[in-house]
């Protein structure tokens, strides 16, 4: 018999989500009202005993009271009011959030994007998330947690942004001190990676930093779109994959030591934590880090956590920690994902399992069921439909585990002995070699770049295909006994 | 579809124990149900759907969503103070010997001196001064020593910050990158400060001058393409270097 889906926390996770997104793009004021029928909804539900709606309004009034909180946030302080001001120049000191990233607009010409928090306006302390554009030099290469001091003019951001100003720098950034010592550390292994990958041939040499710490600034332009047409873009950067292998990895490891289970999860943590810190916590980073995190919590009480609770707890962590991040592509596809993952693949690779050897069945449920579910929401935001990605996924699948491993192995060993780490850099490169191939081969097939129709065709269009899906779906479920749920996202 | 319309409290096991694991299991997405709520509903066949939480549930709910977000909130509200940074500090040391350098056309340029020094904030100093004029103008450093690390000789160039014997800010004191950091206002500039601009020389330098003075200085940027030698192209690279 089958274990009951639980989505009790799933419902004011959604809601939460809902509400965090649409909140985020309305001023504090019709937020405000917002709230206010929710509450009464609430109110209205909890008086007839329907706590599944209760639940439901719960959530959403905690993502739309979070995003209200955050946008009021971006909108005072002294970076909010320069931006209004006659003459918003100013001396800024910035600390850096993320990696800056080079870019080229239309004409070629090169800027740089940085996302950093300001924390001092003409020598008043302060605290916004701003977007630096810039064009001078100066700017790539510097880490996360670097503080610099740069004259800029400030620029309103567009309404929905999660920051409170667009930094346009007059001069050079001036260092201000250094980074903190563990992003100092991080910086440092992902420099020695790109060292010791530095000899292989251009693909192997952007995939492989890639793969292991999510470091895309080496690959080559094509390769990154020929992973994107073909439906292989999870794999070019750090996604939650990379999290659950790390989990694995050390979970593994450290059942064959002698440490209290306490101390065990202490050091899983502690483990996890780095990773986040090397890897860069993308959208899809936080999630299967926040996922993760609190699989060793429920762990640490003496709880086996089931995964769609941990996803939704996950969800409603973050959405409410940043309301922004509910308008993040990077962060609906991973959620998406994870939950296909968890609530179809296993069902699907039990159907298919009576017509084929079940590690095949279960190696094409698993890609299906994750580009099924993200289908809608990549031809709604990207205008593309990825034909190939279910046989793309197939063939690269092999390779991904050993490109991972070799590559953590090199970027371990790198730290300590850089001519050992560019020769093992080739035992990675193999099998990254074969996956740029796939990419490659698949994105150059008829029809693999398929433009979506735009608009409201194509969401019609759109509405019709997941209709006809679900029919297929209704009717191939129709006998097949589902058994326990044997996929687990997460290790024991 | 199990109902929890009647089951008003759950939480018949006692033991705060108990109690902290329940709580912890919820925040942690455990949030199991007792054993008896997994059983789907017959009539359906499957799995059951599982979506209505338990009061006590609910509750927590609410408690740890509250409690992010007053979190999250007091960490947001916590930088927007306005309090000024740098405290004006008592003077202690000895003054700088001051070496005023005279101003060629009786412009003045207005610098922030901020760090150690006995009276930090603007100060209004002839075109042409030195680091060493600002200093001295801002009451002299605390200590000697913070000087150590610094080109005294350095021009200053108006909207200039000077941090003095601050840790972790020696390049803004060290003076010489004005150019490099500071835009250049066109109303307050000396010729030798636009001939640094790249593209200008002396020549064109000292017309920008000739053209403010003729025409009682800059309103915008674009009044610099009214200058002769300055066309729409060197106007469009000078536009991020200078202010007015």
């Amino acid at each position: 018999m089958t274990a009951g889906i639980d989505l009790r926390l799933a419902v004011p996770a959604a809601t939460a989500w809902l509400g965090a997104a649409v909140c985020c793009g309305l001023a504090p004021s019709t937020t405000t009202v917002v709230i206010v029928v929710i509450a009464v909804g609430m109110t209205t539900a909890a008086f007839g005993r329907r706590l599944a709606v209760v639940a439901a309004c719960v959530g959403a009034l905690l993502g739309a009271s979070s995003a209200a909180l955050h946008v009021a946030g971006l909108h005072s302080g002294p970076v909010a009011a320069l931006v209004r001001s006659d003459h918003p120049r100013a001396e800024l000191v910035l600390t850096l959030v993320r990696d800056p990233s080079g870019r080229q607009n239309a004409r070629g010409r090169p800027y740089v994007l940085v996302d950093a928090t300001v924390v001092e306006v003409a020598q008043r302390p302060a605290h916004s998330p701003v977007l630096v554009i810039a064009h001078g030099p100066g700017w790539l290469g510097l880490l996360p947690g670097q503080r610099v001091r740069v004259n800029a003019r400030l620029a309103p951001p567009r309404a929905g942004d999660d920051i409170a100003a667009v930094v346009l720098p007059t001069g050079a950034p001036l260092r201000v001190g250094q980074p903190p010592w563990w992003q100092r550390v991080a910086g440092f292994m992902r420099g020695r990676l790109r060292a010791a990958c530095a000899r292989l041939p251009p693909d192997e040499r952007g995939l492989v930093p890639g793969l292991v710490v999510g470091d895309v600034s080496r690959m080559p332009a094509s390769l990154t779109d020929a992973f994107r047409i073909s439906g292989l873009t999870h794999l070019n950067a750090v996604s939650g994959e990379n999290c659950a292998i790390v989990l694995a990895t050390v979970g593994a490891l450290l059942r064959r030591t002698p440490l209290r289970r306490g101390a065990r999860i202490a050091v899983a943590a502690a483990s996890l934590t780095a990773f986040v810190v090397l890897a860069r916590p993308s959208p899809s980073v936080l999630r299967a880090a926040t996922m993760g995190g609190a699989a060793l919590l429920a762990m640490s009480v003496g709880r086996r956590a089931q995964p769609v609770p941990l996803l939704s707890a996950a969800v409603l962590l973050l959405v409410l920690t940043n309301p922004f991040l509910g308008r993040s592509v990077g962060f609906a596809l991973s959620v998406v994902a994870t939950a296909a993952i968890v609530l179809l693949a296993s069902r699907w690779a039990e159907a298919l399992s009576r017509s084929m050897p079940r590690w095949l069945a279960l190696a094409v449920a698993v890609p299906a069921a994750a580009q099924v579910a993200c289908l809608p929401l990549l031809v709604l935001v990207f205008g593309q439909a990825t034909p190939w990605a279910v046989p793309a996924n197939l063939l690269a699948a092999p390779a991904v585990g050993p490109a991972t491993v070799a590559g953590v192995v090199t970027a371990v060993v790198a730290t300590i002995s850089p001519a050992i780490a560019s020769l093992l850099a080739w035992t990675a490169a193999l099998p990254a070699a074969w996956l740029a191939l796939v990419a490659r081969s698949m994105a150059a097939l008829p029809g693999a770049s398929a433009q979506w129709p735009a608009g409201t065709a194509g969401a019609a269009l759109l509405g019709l295909a997941a209709a006809a899906a679900l029919l297929v779906l209704l009717v191939a479920r129709r006998g097949v006994s589902a058994r326990r749920a044997m996929l687990e996202t997460w290790p024991r | 579809m199990p109902s929890h319309r009647l089951d008003a409290d759950p939480d018949t096991e006692s033991g705060s124990l108990d109690r902290l694991r329940r709580a912890m299991g919820m925040a942690a997405g455990g949030w199991t149900p007792p054993q008896s709520d997994l059983v789907g509903d017959p009539a359906r066949g499957g799995g059951g759907v599982l979506v209505a939480p338990q009061p006590s549930a609910l509750t927590w709910l609410i408690i740890v969503g509250l409690a992010v977000l007053v979190v999250s909130g007091f960490l947001l509200s916590r930088h927007h103070g306005s309090a000024p940074m740098s405290d004006r500090a008592p003077a202690t040391t000895a003054p700088l010997p001051v070496t005023t350098a005279a101003s060629p056309r009786g412009e003045e340029i207005v610098v922030d001196v901020g760090g150690r020094v006995r009276h930090p904030g603007l100060v209004t100093l002839p075109a042409g001064s030195r680091v060493a004029d600002a200093i001295a103008a801002a009451g002299g450093p605390l200590r000697p020593a913070d000087l150590a690390r610094i080109n005294l000789a350095a021009r200053v160039s108006d909207g200039q910050l000077l941090l003095i014997g601050v840790p972790g800010a020696p390049a803004e004191a060290t003076g010489g990158s004005a150019s490099g950091s500071a835009p250049v206002d066109l109303n307050s500039a000396t010729v030798d400060q636009l001939d640094a601009l790249p593209g200008v020389g002396p020549v064109l330098a000292q017309r920008i001058v000739d053209w403010r003075q003729a025409h009682g200085g800059f309103r915008t940027i674009d009044d610099l393409q009214q200058v002769p030698g300055i066309g729409a192209r060197k106007l469009s690279d000078l536009k991020a270097l200078v202010v007015v």
